[in-house]
């Protein structure tokens, strides 16, 4: 046994499997609290300050930077050691359609490249049974969530505006950044947004414009995806992480890949088993009380897998059940109006500074459209980011060769818009991971078999938003640059891809139908607790990672306070 | 959803719109027919019954290892070996400068590095590439043969007038690539396929970038600008003419919105 992890594992209060959003919130808010924390992350130690390709041109790259099975989301992607395959570490398909799971093994997970787009849910989407008798409620309001919303956007930092439409809650005065504005092809947008009678609004996003403890602003000049060195662009790794280290409170292990919890005689948690991945071998890492952050699949892996595979935590047979991810659809279309277009610095902070927020509320109560729960949609474009591979394609339904393809790749660039809608699916039992009972990861732990279903209720919902879409692109004059009227099972994204996977340990009163309580802790296990979008009741149709963290750090208080308490 | 970014702009076909290519098939028909191989067949030749066959080319060469799924992003490398001919090399770069030739400012494909990164692309190990790999080896043999045939010389020693007719009927013939209606030939797939690889090798550049005229990389001390009244006043032209009113941009600028 190593020294070094030897000594990291006596003394501590509390471990946390994961660094990534959930995990880092809860690892901070302990930290601060003055809990000792000790952190177990399966992926390797990852410095964006290093390592982040913040200046590196597109050919620099192989291949132009273009995805491929290695780097699936493009070479200076910041994902290391994963994407929708993991190496070593598999996963199955059951039954339907296939799941795709994507994985990181770094620290900081997948903060280190996301969308970063942070809406807030709203009264509706934690009580969305009650309003339509479909899914469940959560147990807890937006009434309570409210000041944890406030708190986490202050210290994550999100720049944006409160839009003051329906089910959209407003931050409080002096939490959000200022707003980066509307730019060319999202003024576009809105123009035809404002006559078709659909809202077109400012994003929230959880980059900086303004500085804020280590971090430093957006320079609006560098792609968000390939991580921040100047932490501007949120990911754990230079926020949540250095600052609950600077507490002096955190430990933290790398290639540690966590795969069970252990129990005292009592029941209640004892600890997290894992393999340190450099030298093969196997620790107990010991606690008062465990957190897993594992992302919600792998964190239903973990208690599935745990008491030699008779599972934990598992008295309501729902750990694994309830997965949920966001159904949408993708359409790129090019602009004849855009061409040509004078150039300025229209990089701003990457991302789309504009979306389309659900807005058909009463429509829906009405029972006017055949579909339960609403759907946002994000668009962007335009001449933010250098001039890639990409290019070639819109250049060519030009259909020139010679000089006239120069003049025409001038004019094209910067002349295509893609829209991605994003829409709320419903629970269901058709969708759900279990434990495989042949496949096992090279660890020797088995993996897990995905079976997954769509409802009308998605289909339904995905024909209206390409039909909305359709509107747009129709209203400015745009052409598809694919397929227009793709069969609705093609047009659908496939199960996982948006990442937004959540529900497989879900909360609720019952623990009869749920996993966990109100503040994220196991039912039958009271010093137990989930941070990840595992506990999520719902997937509203908004992106889950803000709710995340604002759940990880309420549950965290509750935990150091029981802690104190004597309550554990 | 930083994840759609390089999704969408990397994996998606491109489909002309049914008008589109109404338009150019009605355009390429008294030039050019198809023989029943599949193969190109100009006017000038349609009565007769030689043109080349297509050269499918069977994948024998080595090929390397990808970079994996941890490489250095700071110092980027390719690890894998060239797999063209120096004579696949130099129709590459005679194809590459046809299709973006020097002009005005900008240098010709070969300037800029596209017979390299060709190299490159088609050398790699991944499906995409590879499937590239077996289209454009084959479609640069084609091309040496058809060439040779028709006018009796090698590709390099085309004249103006010959090359313009050459690749004006093999150019006309790409609108029917990735449309299901319309049944493409394997010297389009092919043209259309070096086209688009070109066109994005080459402005991926950072002297490409510049020729686009992209500004997008300046780092900005202080609040983002937006747009300034240059592109405003294009964009208000453009909405007029689509019968719309630009919204109230005084609004919409760094601190608005709310």
């Amino acid at each position: 046994m190593s020294l070094e992890l030897t000594a990291a594992l006596q003394d501590n209060d509390v471990v946390i499997v994961g660094s990534g959003a959930g995990g880092a919130m809860s690892a901070y808010a302990l930290c601060q609290a003055g809990v000792k924390v000790l952190m177990l992350e399966a992926g390797r130690d990852y410095d964006p300050v290093a390592e982040t390709p913040m200046f590196q041109s597109n050919d620099m790259a192989p291949l132009r930077g273009v995805a491929t099975p290695d780097k699936e989301f493009g070479y200076y992607n910041a994902t290391v050691g994963g994407g929708w395959s993991v190496p070593g570490e598999p996963y199955t398909h059951g039954s339907g359609d296939a799941f795709r799971w994507y994985r990181t093994r770094m620290l900081g997970g997948r903060t280190n490249h996301w969308g970063r787009l942070v809406p807030r849910f709203g009264p509706y989407d934690f009580k969305a049974f009650s309003r339509d008798g479909l899914g469940v409620d959560w147990p807890i309001e937006y009434q309570e969530m409210a000041p944890w919303y406030d708190r986490t956007e202050a210290l994550v930092g999100v720049c944006g505006a409160n839009s003051g439409l329906e089910n959209h809650p407003s931050s409080s005065e002096g939490v959000l950044q200022p707003w980066p504005g509307a730019r060319i092809h999202e003024l576009f947008v809105k123009a035809a947004c404002d006559d078709l009678g659909i809202p077109c609004e400012p994003a929230r996003r959880a980059v900086l414009t303004r500085p804020i403890d280590i971090r430093q602003a957006c320079f609006y000049a560098t792609p968000c995806d390939r991580g921040c060195s100047i932490g501007a662009a949120f990911q754990t790794t230079t926020s949540l992480l250095p600052l609950a280290l600077q507490t002096g409170n955190l430990t933290i292990i790398t290639n540690a890949h966590a795969y069970a919890v252990t129990t005292q005689p009592d029941g209640r948690a004892r600890g997290v088993l894992f393999v340190d991945k450099t030298s093969e071998a196997h620790y107990e890492a010991a606690g008062r009380a465990v957190v897993l952050a594992a992302s919600a699949c792998e964190t239903a892996r973990i208690l599935l897998n745990s008491n030699d595979g008779d599972g934990l935590g598992n008295g309501s047979g729902q750990v694994g059940r309830n997965l949920l991810d966001t159904a949408g659809t993708t359409v790129v279309a090019h602009f004849p109006a855009l061409e040509g277009r004078p150039r300025y610095n229209e990089h701003g902070i990457m991302f789309g500074h504009m979306y389309i927020p659900w807005w058909l509320y009463k429509e829906q109560l009405r029972g006017e459209l055949d579909f339960a729960r609403g759907y946002q949609i994000e668009f962007n474009g335009g001449m933010r980011r250098a001039p890639s591979m990409s290019l070639g394609q819109i250049a060519f339904a030009g259909g020139a060769y010679g000089a006239k393809l120069h003049e025409d790749a001038y004019r094209a660039y910067g002349s295509s818009i893609y829209f991605a809608g994003q829409g709320e699916m419903i629970s269901s039992e058709n969708c759900y991971c279990e434990i495989d009972p042949d496949t096992k990861d090279q660890f020797g732990f088995p993996v897990l078999r995905f079976h997954w279903q769509w409802s009308d209720q998605e289909l339904n919902q995905v024909r209206h938003m390409r039909k909305t879409i359709a509107e747009i692109i129709d209203r400015l004059g745009g052409e598809y640059l694919q397929p227009r009227n793709t069969p609705i099972d093609e047009a659908i994204r496939k199960p996982g891809e948006h990442i937004h996977e959540v529900g497989t340990t879900r909360m609720g009163n019952d623990p009869d139908a749920s996993v966990v309580n109100s503040w994220s802790r196991a039912h039958e296990i009271p010093n137990l607790m989930i941070a990840d979008g595992g506990v999520f009741a719902s997937m509203p149709h908004k992106n889950p990672t803000l709710t995340i963290m604002a759940l990880s750090w309420r549950g965290a208080d509750k935990l150091q306070e029981d802690a104190r308490n004597g309550a554990l | 959803m930083a994840t759609l970014i390089s999704r969408t702009t990397v994996k998606r076909p491109v489909v002309l719109s049914r008008r589109e290519v109404m338009r150019w098939a009605a355009a390429a028909a008294p030039l050019i027919g198809v023989n029943g191989c599949g193969q190109l067949v100009p006017e000038s030749q349609r009565q007769r019954d030689d043109v080349s066959a297509w050269p499918e080319y069977s994948p024998t060469r080595a090929i390397g290892n990808g970079y994996g799924k941890d490489p250095d992003l700071i110092d980027p490398g390719v690890p894998w070996e060239r797999v063209l001919s120096h004579t696949e090399r130099s129709t590459a770069r005679f194809l590459a400068d046809v299709i973006l030739p020097a002009h005005n400012a900008a240098p010709a494909a070969s300037d800029l590095g596209v017979c390299e990164f060709l190299d490159e692309w088609v050398s790699a190990p991944y499906p995409q590439q590879s499937q590239d790999r077996r289209l454009l080896i084959s479609g640069f043999r084609w091309t040496e043969e058809e060439v040779r045939r028709k006018f009796g010389v090698s590709l390099t020693q085309l004249n103006t007038s010959q090359q313009t007719e050459f690749f004006d009927a093999l150019n006309e013939m790409t609108i029917s690539v990735n449309n299901a209606d319309i049944d493409s030939t394997m010297p389009a797939r092919f043209f259309a396929r070096l086209k688009a690889l070109v066109v994005g090798a080459y402005y991926s550049t950072q002297q490409g970038a510049e020729l686009l005229g992209f500004l997008g990389e300046a780092p900005i001390l202080g609040d983002y600008q937006g747009p300034d009244e240059a592109a405003l006043e294009h964009l208000a032209g453009a909405l007029t003419r689509l019968n719309l009113v630009l919204p109230d941009v005084s609004k919409l600028r760094f601190g608005g919105g709310g």
